[in-house]
């Protein structure tokens, strides 16, 4: 427990206190926490609350769970009892978030490491459940990986191995971790620094007592060919380790040793200070990431280029989001954080071409989701992921009758009409789209394809009391299971952040069709906002036929959305 | 690769051998430190009451020694550890006996100054009866009133029979033992004088007498036993053992506590004392039934149990101390602007020469305090209607968060820390009771006051404990600050001795156990260091008890490589001094005077640096071992030089104090003693250095002519060789 006093941006540390009590043992071995480290938690933290209650601290505080309990099976049991004995609301931190926030502390602790992101720089944060492991170079993130080889864990696993033995049984877990990592970075990397942060570094400095904030290979090296030698109470004796520090101090030597090995590092910098002082400070806001967003916005282009991604597209279809995202902003009124998103769903939203072109927004939406950037949410990964999914017209969105009020949302807002009846629900929508059909088949004449398309739609709908918006024919043939899919997947998002992806979705459609081609032949546009209809004015080279297609295909969201028409004029750049 | 301390290093390697050093023995040395007691009330200087003081001060001491120490000894030998651990220290029965040859001959020493003392408070009009034949005409009509009022119905006589088994005799209770015939049969009887005041007084004619109540039972003991011939009378006293372990399993410390009390009383004889010879029939007849031996028994040749002296109190002013002047400094103020005085310097006092209502008062003031968040306490010993804790009962009221740790193990206090600790509870106050194979022997306060939204701590640190009574007989160092390092290493201490926190990183301060010791080894080492460099090296020490094996070798070392030490220990101390090639660089000297001196003050040269230190740990093994203890340097230059002067004023000292020579501890030289008011000057002295010139005034502005005083006496002392001796260590 960390309390600090904050005057100005100057942290000053009030108290700092520690109780140990090993729930990853549990965790890690049974799966749950037990019933008895549940009673020894809650005895734990009445102390701490009796220190919230001597500063008054209950309107600011954070307590955030690790590994120990987010990997348990009854975790929601463990925070709820905390909660009814103690008061104390805990929360679970994510591994992305856990690393990040250590990240930062570190940062903040050694200012030289910014130089170092681009240098190329291994950061590794060592506790009792996780490794995490982050690789930065030219101010990319290369890699972010959590691997399940704490040093705690690696006990347990190997608890029932005799001791003598237990240290080759360690080597060779983490040299299967080490080969993980090889095959996921980037091959030939060179690594210059490398820093740590985490529980296992207090077990280091207690035996080494190194002067300096940094340890040298060698003195791992030695120390741990001394430990192999002696038995748990030598070792005791001999560094004057607490029981629980002993335990864990032979597997943290090896993971040490083996990253280190990895990264081709001759020694490592560390800080002392304490997880607990680094949340304090990024949840008072004391410390920021500056440059966070660059960091982040050069490891999308990175990412895309792992993914082998068509650059000149993917560039003109993010400057054209970004151009459509500043000049619509009276009518989506989002902010910057949505500007990002958009920014970050455009640059990838054609990443997965390099597994299959037919789903390829599947499985850009698949490579997506696993995005693990530290500093980044979770849920800004996903609703990346969807809009990129999105990006493409076949995963349409359809509105069910059954569904609860939630999924209706979408007519909700777009009617502007609450406490409707459900018959009324679907009668606005399509009359919406009837009209916008006309509008369409207004200007492109000959082209009779979206009348039909309204009338299937509506038979569909009238059978089925199915809305699947314009172009069915697409999604009936292979869609209905992916606008399934992709409705489930927006399920688990409020009305509000729902609605947001609605938005950028329907930008980001298009933006993609004025580069359908992939040609760029239009070089710029304007925003006109009329009264009931936008107009986007371009610039091509040559006529753009593709980009008209998919222009009224990929349109039809953002009417829906918006209830606004949109429409594509475009002069030829004669030279 | 591994860095290792070289001085620890070092240590390891020069490790001496218990074996081939001289120690004094540790139960041998406090009654060494008891017979200086004893000798105060032999003392010309001390006024008459006072020395019947002494009297009881050693006769009490004497009894918790037997309760505790003797009992702990009779425990190894019955335990079978009969042979001796350390060449140089006697084997167990060996030291039991030398324990009982010394304890009689002090006794014989204490009833016969009582004796002279009885002489000369009759000449005064102050009458001790000591037989029941002194309670002539005067005054039996008075005494039988004693006798049918008070006496007779209180106590039950028990003439031991097959119906009437022997009674159970608690601990330190006077009983009288007697034989009766009737009808050519012999019968015991036994009267415990329990639930009765054991000393009455009587104003007849001017004249006080002073008779003790089995005085009075013994004149009227043929009304008790009228139809038995009584052929012999002896007063007997038994001590029991009282040391308690508690078992490590004890779920809860406080009923556990609560129930070994009770067993105290219970304990196993350790000691018998009697009046006068028991025959050997009724001997043998008490033996059966107490269970004891015959090297358990103590003779008394007058009054057993002087203890009962302290109850005195007779109001004769010339035959007491005077009035004792206690002194504050005049920048301090008793209300909340004593908080701004603390940030703006730390503020250093000495008890009894300070007040120590500063400190209650300072508690009272953060009670009321609308700014103060939090009090937090540790208690040890304390006193009745204590001030300090009527005002954290108060501070829970009032909603400030006040934690209290108490020792319930505080030797002889547990049943009064019970009490105190269910007090607290029902107030509001967060109570816990330390740790159950440790003893809580810090003193600390902490004050968490929120200041423009910025949290101050106030710690005040000590070498005493809360009790305002005790503070005003012993001396002790009170250190106030507001420093940020030392409260933030006061509260970590706090969170740890609540079991909030593990951690404890202290910046400052050294906590025992475990901690102390190495950092003392540590600083002797340093000057061991600059001693064998050629450099000054001088130690300075304060303490109660100086029993620790390893630093005693430390010290012996340091005494080898030319350190100079001096050490002023007022009780125990096992180091022998003086000795060629082993310590003929240490002197060690004892002071017993009207204060009992308490506080734990070092000073290491350090190359010039000059570390002092206050502590409240003695340099004994429990202390390091078993005892949650501190240790701070004092780094403020003002304070500093206040503990060097307590240490000087220590150390020439030659009026209150006595100088270990090998085994045997030395009074100065008669013939050289000063005047009368000897005792006096010390403390003047004390307060001049410690109130100073121009900060400090006292309480009703009379230091000026008390400082004159002071300073003139000061210059018309003459010191002896041995002093010169001791001043120049720090004169050079």
């Amino acid at each position: 427990m960390h309390i600090s006093e904050y005057s100005g941006k100057k942290e000053r540390t009030i108290e700092y206190l520690v109780k140990s009590l090993p729930l990853g043992k549990d965790t890690f071995s049974h799966g749950y926490i037990s019933l008895d480290n549940i009673y020894k938690s809650v005895k734990i933290l009445e102390g701490f609350a009796k220190k919230l209650d001597e500063y008054d601290l209950w309107k600011s505080y954070k307590a955030l769970c690790t590994s120990g309990v987010r990997e348990a099976l009854n975790k929601y049991f463990f925070i709820d009892y905390i909660k009814n004995n103690t008061g104390i609301e805990l929360e679970i931190l994510e591994p992305s978030d856990e690393i990040y926030l250590k990240y930062l502390g570190v940062k903040q602790a050694i200012p030289k490491i910014s130089a170092y992101e681009e240098d190329g720089i291994l950061f590794t944060n060592i506790s009792s459940g996780n490794i995490f492991i982050n690789i930065l170079k030219k101010d990319k993130l290369m890699l972010s990986e959590a691997f399940p080889y704490g040093n705690l864990r690696l006990t347990q696993i190997f608890k029932d191995i005799p001791y003598q033995k237990q240290h080759k049984a360690y080597e060779q877990d983490i040299n299967k971790m080490v080969l993980t990592l090889k095959n996921i970075s980037v091959k030939k990397i060179s690594i210059r620094h490398m820093i740590s942060s985490g529980s296992s570094i207090a077990v280091l400095t207690d035996m080494l007592k190194p002067n300096k904030d940094a340890i040298d290979r060698k003195d791992l090296e030695s120390a741990y060919s001394q430990i192999k030698e002696l038995n748990f109470y030598e070792i005791t004796e001999k560094f004057k380790l607490r029981e629980q520090q002993v335990e864990i101090l032979i597997p943290t030597l090896i993971t040490y040793l083996k990253i280190m090995d990895f990264a081709k590092v001759k020694k490592f910098l560390f800080t002392r200070n304490s997880f607990p002082y680094s949340m304090s400070l990024f949840y008072s806001r004391t410390i920021k990431d500056a440059d966070l967003q660059n960091r982040f916005k050069n490891t999308l282009y990175h990412i895309g280029e792992k993914y082998s991604y068509d650059k000149n597209h993917s560039k003109t279809v993010t400057k054209f989001a970004l151009k459509l995202f500043d000049n619509l902003k009276t009518i989506h009124s989002l902010k910057q954080k949505e500007r990002k998103l958009l920014e970050a769903a455009a640059v990838l939203h054609d990443i997965g071409y390099m597994i299959e072109a037919k789903n390829h927004e599947q499985h850009s939406f698949n490579i997506i989701k696993t995005i693990d950037f530290p500093g980044i949410s979770k849920e800004f990964i996903d609703m990346t992921a969807l809009i990129v999914l999105m990006h493409r017209e076949k995963q349409e969105i359809y509105q069910n009758a059954e569904h609860d009020d939630d999924n209706n949302y979408l007519t909700d807002k777009l009617t502007g009409a609450k406490n409707k009846n459900q018959n009324d629900y679907y009668k606005k929508p399509v009359l919406d789209n009837q009209n916008q059909s006309v509008n369409n088949a207004n200007i492109f004449g000959n082209r009779n394809i979206n009348k039909n398309n309204n009338n299937y739609h509506q038979n569909y709908k009238n059978n089925f009391g199915y809305n699947f918006g314009d172009y069915y024919w697409d999604s009936r043939a292979i869609g209905i299971v992916n606008a399934d899919n992709t409705n489930n997947l927006l399920s688990n998002f409020s009305i509000e952040k729902k609605l947001i992806i609605y938005k950028l979705a329907s930008i980001l459609r298009i933006a993609d069709s004025m580069d359908a081609s992939h040609s760029q032949f239009i070089d710029d546009f304007s925003v006109i906002i009329d009264s009931n209809c936008i107009i986007i004015k371009s610039l091509a080279k040559k006529y753009p036929y593709l980009e008209y297609l998919s222009f009224y295909q990929k349109s039809n969201l953002f009417k829906l959305t918006f209830g606004v028409n949109i429409e594509f004029e475009t002069d030829i750049d004669f030279q | 690769m591994l860095k290792v301390n070289p001085n620890l290093q070092k240590k390891s390697s020069e490790f001496l051998n218990i074996n081939s050093y001289p120690f004094i023995n540790r139960e041998i040395s406090w009654l060494y430190f008891n017979e200086r007691v004893l000798s105060k009330a032999d003392s010309q200087n001390v006024p008459l009451l006072e020395r019947l003081k002494f009297l009881s001060i050693f006769s009490s001491n004497l009894d918790e020694f037997y309760m505790i120490r003797v009992a702990g000894v009779k425990e190894v030998i019955d335990a079978g550890y009969v042979s001796k651990s350390i060449v140089n220290e006697p084997a167990p029965p060996e030291l039991l006996q030398l324990i009982n040859r010394l304890a009689q001959q002090l006794i014989d020493k204490q009833q016969n100054i009582f004796l002279k003392l009885v002489k000369t408070f009759k000449s005064k009009k102050i009458v001790f009866i000591l037989t029941p034949d002194e309670i002539d005409s005067d005054i039996i009509d008075l005494a039988e009133e004693i006798w049918l009022q008070e006496i007779m119905p209180a106590i039950s006589p028990v003439i031991i029979g097959p119906a009437k088994p022997f009674p159970f005799v608690y601990n330190k209770l006077v009983s009288i033992f007697a034989e009766l015939h009737k009808g050519g049969n012999k019968y015991y009887a036994i009267i415990v004088l329990e639930n009765l005041k054991r000393i009455y007084k009587i104003n007849y004619n001017n004249t006080l007498y002073i008779i003790f109540a089995e005085n009075i039972i013994l004149k009227f003991i043929n009304r008790i036993f009228s139809s038995y011939t009584i052929q012999n009378t002896n007063i007997i006293r038994i001590t029991r053992n009282a040391d308690f372990d508690i078992a490590e399993d004890a779920e809860d410390l406080l009923e556990t506590i609560e129930f070994e009390l009770s067993k105290r009383k219970k304990g196993d004889v350790v000691r018998v004392e009697t009046n006068s010879v028991l025959d050997l029939n009724a001997m043998s007849f008490l033996k059966s039934k107490l269970n004891f031996s015959g090297t358990d028994v103590l003779n008394i040749k007058y009054t057993i149990d002087l203890s009962c002296l302290s109850e005195l109190n007779i109001n004769r002013k010339q035959f007491l101390y005077k009035p004792f002047k206690q002194y504050f400094p005049s920048d301090i103020h008793l209300n909340s602007s004593i908080f701004k005085r603390i940030k703006n310097k730390d503020i250093i006092l000495y008890r009894p020469y300070n007040s120590f209502c500063i400190i209650s008062k300072l508690v009272e003031i953060a009670s009321n305090d609308i700014n103060v968040i939090a009090i937090k306490m540790t208690l040890y010993r304390t006193n009745k209607d204590s001030s300090i804790i009527k005002s954290l009962i108060n501070a829970a009221k009032k909603g400030k968060q006040v934690s209290i740790i108490i020792e319930l193990k505080a030797r002889f206090d547990e049943e009064k820390n019970i009490e105190w600790s269910k007090v607290l509870e029902d107030a509001g106050c967060i109570v816990t009771y330390g740790f159950l194979e440790l003893k809580l022997h810090t003193k600390n306060l902490l004050i968490v006051r929120k200041e423009n939204k910025k949290i101050v701590r106030y710690c005040h640190i000590s070498t005493g404990n809360y009790n305002e009574i005790t503070a005003n007989i012993y001396t002790d160092v009170d250190y106030l600050t507001a420093g940020e390092q030392i409260g933030s290493d006061i509260s970590n201490l706090f969170n740890s001795l609540m079991g909030y926190s593990e951690f404890g990183n202290y910046k400052r301060i050294t906590v025992s156990p475990g901690m102390i010791r190495n950092r003392l080894i540590e600083l002797i080492d340093g000057e061991i260091i600059n001693a064998h460099k050629g450099l000054n090296a001088k130690i300075a020490v304060k303490v109660n008890a100086l029993t620790d094996k390893k630093i005693i070798l430390k010290l012996y070392e340091a005494s080898r490589a030319g350190v100079k030490i001096i050490m002023v220990i007022r009780g125990i101390c096992c180091l022998v001094p003086g000795i060629k090639n082993i310590s003929e660089n240490i002197i060690v000297k004892s002071m017993v005077g009207r204060f009992l001196e308490h506080p734990r003050i070092l000073y290491f040269y350090a190359g010039g640096e000059e570390k002092t230190f206050i502590s409240t740990a003695d340099w004994m093994e429990r202390n390091m071992d078993k005892r949650i203890e501190l240790l701070l340097e004092i780094k403020d230059a003002d304070a500093k030089e206040k503990l060097m002067t307590i240490l000087d004023c220590n150390m020439r000292d030659n009026y209150n104090s006595w100088v270990l020579q090998q085994e045997r501890y030395v009074k100065y030289d008669r013939a050289a003693a000063r005047n009368d008011k000897q005792d006096e000057l010390h403390n003047k002295i004390a307060e001049f250095y410690l109130t100073g010139i121009n900060k400090y005034s006292s309480i009703d502005g009379g230091i000026a002519n008390d400082r004159k005083e002071a300073e003139e006496k000061e210059k018309t002392v003459n010191y002896f060789d041995c002093q010169n001796k001791l001043g120049e260590i720090f004169k050079n």
